[in-house]
């Protein structure tokens, strides 16, 4: 087999030094710390990783991180679509200042995210009241951290929706409107194909975020041990344990399954988006 | 089927669009409307297609007003000029897709819709390739499958909207004829735009000429290009040269010099005697010899490329001159760059200095 010329020519010299730069900068921050999370975790032996794996409070940890994280990013997949939307497609007074709103679950301190989201949704909350009124107990359940977990995880799908949706060209539209198509018809079938890909990515953006996420969970979560305690949570617990073995490898499944789950999108990103280039 | 335009007005802000536009066009007719970027044309087309509604007036097809129509019951095929195919769709549901967005009442069966997209695909010659994607089709292709994706609802019409600006000059020209037969065989009333004067005049049953949002001129190919109705129109249809001058006892002065010739057939109405001459390249001749009708000039450059010789000479008074000679005349005469040769006119066109500003 040939292989490829490794470099090629370009009018801007810096091959060597960039990619260079790049491999050491990229091998530091990530790949040397993520390798010693697996060599921590191999001290442990296979039966030792498979009791603390499989315990129970492990077992429904991963189980609530990883349904309430889907979750969240399914919600996000729908909302953010629609926000995208209606700041593409519109003008209206205030658009600007919605448009910043999108970005502040970036900017805000999760700590502060996560105080806020408490104090509206706990049973004395504003919100929370009325939701506890109806027996819908909005914090410190499995809701409040989807809840939280939806809040941070926003920004992802609005902004990788957003440009897409601004360059598609209206004359497609018009195509499907003059065969006859519907407004409905049109959506299904002309514009929504074409933004599939950059939605997959959003939202997988927006899972791995929320599978990640600690700050702002663990005040509304409550904390409860084989109820609303996530994955995160339990690292941190077994950390202040002294349990590094343990810790590490719990550490090591959610990576494994984030990585995973974000190969599958990105193959699944590029087969939706095979056929849209010209 | 006729469509009727009946004083159409558009504005987009402030920018006027189409100021009272009227246009009659017949069963069966293939028509172009021409014009430079930014006459209205486009806007006219879309507002015909429904994609766009007029301020003010109506269009009726076939008699009926169907101006408050929205695009989806007006029945047209339209052609964008950059094709926009679906991309994730295969040629053959781009093809398909009219016949599937209609309601489950109407809508063929899936052997109908084969077969239907079967002939659509002959028709544009394009057979065998309905499972590729368009992004595995050349641009003449592309426009192509865009034609049949209209066609296959079976308009009432078919608009075009520049349907080979984005094309490479040799696949235009196939592809220009084409259109012409596929119009001669379908037999529908067919509306393009085009700002290239070639195009128009050579496939169109009739051509629009548009400027400033206003129609300059409707006629056939020959009543534009040769009894043009203004200045405008004689100076978008292909090239021409200028010059002022004024008319004395049947003679026209040209530029600012005692250089005349006498003109016959050049019609000139206006009081004053100042005059704005137009001619194109091909009606003039050079010659050697001095004679009463002509202006002396001197040849500035030559290219021999092509069917015709185009010659640039310098009149005395300044003005560069383009002439066009048939390459024999050109071995005839022999010439050298800064020769000195006799301009003589073979026909032109004098408008009033008043009228009109280029």
């Amino acid at each position: 087999m040939k292989f490829q010329k490794f470099k090629q020519y370009s009018v801007i010299p810096g091959f060597g030094l960039t990619l260079g730069f790049t491999v050491a900068y990229l091998s530091l921050l990530v790949l040397i710390p993520l390798s010693m999370l697996f060599i921590k975790a191999s001290a442990l032996t296979w039966p030792e990783f498979f009791e603390i794996f499989s315990s129970p409070r492990t077992l429904a940890a991963f189980r609530l991180s990883l349904g309430a994280s889907l979750t969240a990013a399914a919600l996000n997949a729908v909302f953010g679509l629609l926000v995208a939307w209606v700041l593409v497609r519109y003008e209206f007074p205030g658009k600007k200042i919605v448009d910043a709103l999108v970005d502040l679950p970036f900017a805000l301190p999760t700590a502060v995210a996560g105080i806020c989201l408490t104090a509206i949704y706990s049973q004395n909350g504003i919100i929370g009241k009325y939701l506890y009124a109806w027996g819908i107990q909005s914090a410190y359940s499995p809701l409040g951290i989807t809840i939280a977990l939806t809040f941070i995880g926003l920004p992802f799908v609005v902004r990788t929706v957003e440009p897409v949706l601004q360059d598609l060209e209206k004359e497609l539209e018009e195509a499907a409107y003059s065969l006859g198509a519907n407004s409905w018809q049109t959506f299904r079938k002309v514009i929504f194909p074409v933004i599939v890909p950059s939605l997959l990515t959003g939202s997988a953006m927006a899972f791995a975020r929320a599978l990640g996420e600690y700050g702002s969970v663990v005040f509304i979560a409550g904390n409860r041990p084989l109820k609303t305690e996530i994955v995160p949570l339990l690292i941190m617990t077994k950390l202040e344990q002294y349990e590094y073995a343990g810790a590490t490898a719990i550490a090591a499944v959610t990576l494994v399954i984030s990585f995973i789950l974000l190969f599958g999108i990105n193959f699944l990103h590029a087969w939706t988006h095979r056929h849209q280039t010209i | 089927m006729s469509i009727d335009i009946q004083s159409i007005r558009k504005k987009f802000g402030t920018f006027e669009a189409l100021a009272r536009v009227d246009l009659k066009i017949g069963s069966g007719e293939l028509v172009a409307l021409l014009g430079p970027s930014g006459s209205g044309k486009t806007t006219l087309l879309r507002i015909i297609a429904g994609l766009e509604l007029a301020d003010e007036g109506q269009i009726l097809f076939r008699g009926d007003d169907i101006s408050k129509h929205n695009v989806k019951d007006r029945g047209v095929g339209f052609v964008f000029q950059h094709y926009a195919l679906f991309r994730h769709m295969t040629v053959y549901e781009n093809i398909a897709f009219g016949l599937k967005v209609r309601p489950r009442a109407v809508r063929p069966s899936k052997a109908a819709m084969d077969k239907k997209v079967a002939e659509l695909l002959s028709l544009i010659r394009l057979e065998g390739i309905a499972a590729r994607y368009p992004s595995q089709l050349s641009g003449g292709q592309r426009q192509r499958v865009a034609l049949a994706r209209a066609l296959a609802i079976e308009p009432r019409m078919l608009l075009l909207d520049e349907p080979f600006g984005a094309l490479d000059a040799k696949v235009r020209r196939e592809l220009r004829q084409w259109i012409r037969d596929l119009h001669d065989k379908l037999n529908m009333t067919s509306i393009f735009v085009t700002h290239d004067q070639e195009e128009a005049l050579e496939i169109a049953d009739r051509v629009v000429v548009m400027n400033a949002g206003r129609i300059e001129q409707i006629g056939t190919p020959e009543e534009v290009y040769h009894y043009p109705a203004n200045p405008f129109v004689y100076d978008f249809l292909g090239n021409v040269n200028f010059f002022h001058g004024r008319l004395e006892g049947g003679k026209l002065y040209l530029g600012d010099s005692n250089a005349s010739v006498s003109l016959h057939g050049a019609a000139h109405t206006a009081g004053s005697p100042a005059a704005k001459i137009y001619i194109r390249p091909h009606l003039l001749d050079l010659d050697h010899a001095a004679s009463p009708n002509a202006f002396k000039a001197k040849v500035k450059f030559f290219n021999a490329a092509g069917p015709f010789v185009r010659i640039e000479v310098l009149s005395e008074w300044g003005d560069t001159v383009r002439v066009e000679l048939t390459q024999e005349r050109f071995q005839i005469l022999n010439l050298r760059k800064d020769d000195d040769v006799y301009v003589t006119f073979k026909d032109a066109k004098v408008f009033p200095a008043s009228d009109y500003s280029i």
